[in-house]
This record gives structure tokens, C-alpha cells and sequence, in this order.
């Protein structure tokens, strides 16, 4: 899922239409600041982390979806490949 | 990886340049009971899921640690100044230091009087959840996640 957060490879779980992994929502935080508050940012997902570094969520840096199969009966799997949006940028 | 009807499995593999520290955050949602130092559980209206987070690339697999979120000052007000409720939504972190890492995060949806420990640890490859003829089997090896369960199998390539 995306909503403009830096959230690439998170993944929610519902059972039973209850929310049992989640994704925290959106809060009326300052559009300028929105990466100091968790339910931007990276800390507020459900995602690995490296060294604190946020992810980055512009459309240059954007995950891939690899490989991926579905079936009505069985459900389905796929793989993402975060390296772009997770890659330290050159300085 | 999510096996119909009520099974996720998801691995996350990280290699980095250097040694860092590299940390899969989890959210349930609600307050979790904690199995130390790897499972944990969350009941939502009469619906659980129980959940075991492992390491594989180390030899020690990291435990488990609850902490809840907070607005920290001068980050605590919204758009229009007024101060933010504090919500303290529950995280769980299991953090490694390396240069690579894969975390196996094992998910099953059940009902609340299921067993804690519903996922198991067969050896260094294989997993069971479940009990009895709902059983399902994961297992990661040679370049492979399968997940094998009453209803068929999923296979990926992993490396």
C-alpha cells in the first residue's frame, strides 16, 4: 500500500474484517513537518528500517514489484524490491 | 505470502555495505500479549492473530520489544497549533546489527482461546502453524519459501 507516506513494502492484515496488523492512518500533522511525525513516517509502519534512515517516497525512488502469482482459491504472494527507496543518497 | 484462508508469511531480506542496525517494526492493532522472546498475539473483537518473528541469517535471533509511539515536543500539535491527543499505538521491533539479515514473520488468524505458541519451530529450516489437520508447514531453504497447507502450496524463489 502507498498513501503518500513513505510506507513501500508495508503490509497490513485483516481478519474477519477486524484490523490485526495496521496501518496507524493520517493525523492532522503540518504538511511542513509531516516527516517528524510517526504516522508519516517511517516509524509509524510496518517495514524494515535501516539504521533509522527514512525511506524515501518520491517517484524517483519508488518500489518494484518484482514477481508475484494470485489465486482465488489459494491467495497469492509477491516480492518487492525496495533498494531504490531505501538506498542512501549520494552527497 | 498469504495461504487461503488464514495464513500470512512474509520475509524480508536486507544486505547491506556495512554492518548497521536493521529493525522490522510490526503494529498490531491493539494492546499484543508477548510470548518472549519471539511470539506475540493481538485479539481485535473475538478475532486473534498469533505471530511468531524469527531471524535467520545470525545465530542468535533478537527478542521481541513492545514500545508504544508518542508526539514529542516541538512535534506534538496539529496543522492549526491545537496540542495532539496522544494515542501510544503499540510497535513491536525485533533489531538486528549486520550486514545482512532475514526476518521470517510468521501471521495466523484464529480465534482467541488458540494456543500462544501456535507457530512452531521444527529446525533451521522448517516451521509448522496450526494444530491438527489444519496444519501448515513453511519451510526456507536452498533458494526457496514454500508454504504448504490443507488447500495447496505456495513457492517462491528467494535468492
Amino acid at each position: 500500500m502507498n498513501h503518500t507516506h513513505p510506507d513501500a513494502g508495508q503490509i497490513e492484515i485483516h481478519g474477519h474484517a477486524r484490523p490485526l496488523i495496521v496501518d496507524l492512518g493520517s493525523v492532522p500533522y503540518p504538511d511542513l513537518n509531516a516527516r517528524c511525525y510517526y504516522h508519516f513516517s517511517s516509524e509509524g509502519h510496518n517495514q524494515i528500517n535501516v539504521a533509522g534512515r527514512p525511506q524515501r517516497w518520491d517517484l524517483e525512488h519508488e518500489a518494484h514489484c518484482t514477481h508475484s502469482a494470485f489465486d482465488d482459491e489459494l491467495g497469492g504472494w509477491w516480492q518487492i524490491d525496495l533498494l531504490t527507496c531505501t538506498s542512501r543518497s549520494r552527497t | 505470502m498469504h495461504l487461503l484462508p488464514n495464513i500470512v508469511v512474509v520475509l524480508d531480506d536486507v544486505q547491506l555495505l556495512r554492518r548497521e542496525p536493521i529493525r522490522l517494526r510490526w503494529h498490531p492493532g491493539g494492546e499484543p500479549q508477548i510470548e518472549f522472546p519471539h511470539d506475540f498475539r493481538v485479539v481485535v473483537d473475538e478475532v486473534a492473530l498469533s505471530a511468531k518473528v524469527v531471524e535467520l541469517a545470525g545465530e542468535d535471533s533478537p527478542e521481541l520489544i513492545l514500545g508504544h509511539h508518542a508526539y514529542r515536543p516541538p512535534y506534538d500539535h496539529d496543522r492549526i497549533g491545537n496540542p495532539m491527543p496522544q494515542r501510544h499505538e503499540p510497535y513491536l521491533d525485533a533489531t538486528v546489527h549486520g550486514q545482512k539479515a532475514r526476518f521470517l514473520s510468521l501471521f495466523a488468524i484464529g480465534e482467541p482461546r488458540a494456543p500462544m505458541d501456535l507457530c512452531q519451530q521444527i529446525d533451521s529450516f522448517n516451521w509448522c502453524i496450526g494444530q491438527d489437520d489444519h496444519q501448515v508447514d513453511v519451510q526456507v531453504a536452498s533458494g526457496v519459501l514454500s508454504v504448504t497447507g490443507p488447500n495447496g502450496v505456495w513457492t517462491m524463489a528467494i535468492d
